[in-house]
């Protein structure tokens, strides 16, 4: 197989597995963006594509859930499956506070990856509170301006556009990097794929200025946070903690509040996305000496390449 | 004073005992004047972990054979000789024992693509049923565990010796067997044909024998 075709069966073809749904969810054919839209579309398709990329990976072993880290695509079905549910109720009851919908949505993504996902080493309660943490913690963040502008009262919030979507695919495409010097492809190509359904998801949200939604930014942000925990849990180079952390959270920074006057608030908030992952991931890669020489050193500089 | 005949007594004794101790002493070895006896070779070993390891090879790139050992091999055997004799193995190998002459490539075996040492720290192999095949060959059933599953695998064992040469009555045996690697889900690289599925499995095992009531 070519790289080509690595990159075609890995990354894109479960991204266009996701790409119906997601157009099906931000209602492509309208011109104007739905009212009230929940991106149970984009929860959907992350969903299905992080579960067929590994798949791909994995083949119909990974149904068997031997591994620990096979729990991936559990969680990510069961966070969509959390965000889905809070966008009927959020449809069914449209009087419930946002604050309750909003806290809810995190704190069930939070849970569900704490019930399911048992990395190695995460044992402990302090470690599972650190799970919730950031998992819940980012969720929260990163759904609670589109669950607040899902309210009818106040519609004028702004939501989640173009710009999360390509946030999500600087942090995925950073983790996957990350991931990949760890030594850990199975995981790092799906991360990939996730990342360039965000991006999808970001360049299909320019048309009608759509919101990409709080339940498909629920299911990304859960998938990233519990991608890179299990990442970390999973490390053997040497990669420090905080880097796969950092880059699990990195799209919270899309949150960062800017003065109305600043012209280009998305932007900057990108570059600060950009920051962390371009650190977090510079840090990993130096840390994990994979551009040292090993025991069977050949003289070049670069022999990380195993030529598979 | 000691008397002339009595001196040659003690020279005679002495001429007829020191070959005696010395052959007593002596190491011994399987085909050697002083064969080691079925009962000496019957027992309980445990597995010397310095002079026991095991080697696999598998394709690359469908090209050359890699090759990859595992080193700190341990476990406990018991071995019975003759026809009708019994032969058992409880092995067991420390991922974290992998080499393939590159540190990154060791770090990689390591990974959940292959070995995945952080969840499943060993792989195991505990034999079900052995007989004599001759000419010093067993055939030897038994469930290999790896990644966590376990399979039934048939592995041909060749007896390479038995000998006390001063640090314990010890006994050798190689093993070859060749398994699916995905069956046991290490899948990286099949289908995609950058590494084969096939893994032949060379074991080398040196036992010493354990002290009675141990």
């Amino acid at each position: 197989m070519s790289p080509a075709e690595a990159v075609l069966e890995g990354v894109l073809l479960p991204m266009a597995a996701g790409l119906l749904p997601l157009a099906i969810g931000m209602r492509l054919w309208r011109r104007e963006s739905p009212r009230n839209p929940s991106g149970w579309g984009l929860a959907v398709a992350a969903a299905i594509t992080f579960a067929f990329a590994l798949w791909a990976q994995e083949g119909d072993k990974l149904w068997e859930l031997r591994q620990k880290w096979q729990w991936l695509w559990v969680v990510g079905g069961a966070a969509a499956g959390v965000a889905v549910a809070t966008s009927l109720l959020r449809h069914f009851a449209p009087r419930l506070p946002a604050a309750i919908v909003g806290t809810l949505l995190a704190l069930l993504c939070g849970i569900a990856t704490v019930l399911m996902l048992r990395p190695p080493g995460f044992d402990e309660t302090a470690d599972r509170a650190v799970v919730l943490l950031v998992v819940a913690g980012s969720a929260w963040c990163l759904t609670w301006p589109s669950v607040r502008r899902s309210d009818d009262d106040d519609p004028a919030l702004p939501g989640a556009g173009w710009a999360d979507g390509v946030a999500f695919w600087l942090a995925g495409s950073g983790l996957s990097g990350v991931v990949l010097v760890s030594g850990f492809a199975k995981l790092a190509i799906p991360l990939g794929a996730m990342a360039a359904l965000s991006m999808a998801a970001g360049v299909l949200a320019i048309r009608g200025r759509r919101d990409l939604g709080f339940a498909g930014l629920a299911t990304l942000s859960t998938v990233l946070a519990s991608a890179a925990i299990v990442g970390w849990a999973y490390d053997l180079v040497g990669i420090p903690g905080w880097s796969f952390l950092a880059l699990a959270v990195a799209p919270v920074a899309m949150r960062t509040p800017l003065p109305r006057r600043f012209r280009f608030r998305s932007l900057l908030r990108l570059a600060i996305v950009l920051a962390v992952v371009g650190v977090a991931s510079g840090t990993a890669v130096v840390e994990s000496g994979v551009f040292d020489s090993g025991d069977g050193d050949d003289g070049s500089e670069y022999d990380y390449d195993y030529g598979y | 004073m000691i008397r002339p005949n009595t001196r040659n007594g003690l020279l005679l004794a002495l001429a007829v005992a020191m070959p005696a101790a010395a052959l007593a002493l002596a190491p011994r070895q399987a085909g050697s004047e002083v064969p080691i006896t079925a009962t000496e070779a019957s027992g309980a070993y445990t597995v010397d972990g310095v002079h026991s390891n095991a080697h696999f090879k598998v394709q690359h790139l469908g090209a050359g054979m890699f090759w990859g050992r595992f080193d700190d091999v341990k476990g406990s055997m018991n071995y019975t000789p003759g026809p009708t004799g019994t032969l058992d193995f409880d092995i067991q190998i420390p991922i974290a024992g992998v080499h393939s002459g590159n540190d990154n490539l060791d770090k990689h075996l390591l990974s959940p693509d292959f070995f995945n040492a952080t969840e499943f720290p060993e792989m195991a192999f505990k034999s079900t049923k052995a007989s004599p095949a001759g000419n010093g060959m067993w055939k030897v059933d038994g469930d290999l565990t790896l990644l966590g599953t376990t399979k039934p695998v048939s592995a041909m064992v060749e007896f390479t010796g038995a000998a006390d040469k001063g640090r314990g009555m010890r006994i050798g045996f190689e093993a070859a067997f060749t398994i699916k690697r995905s069956e046991f889900g290490m899948s990286y690289g099949v289908e995609s044909g950058s590494l084969g599925d096939k893994v032949v499995v060379v074991v080398g095992l040196e036992g010493v024998k354990a002290k009675a009531g141990s």
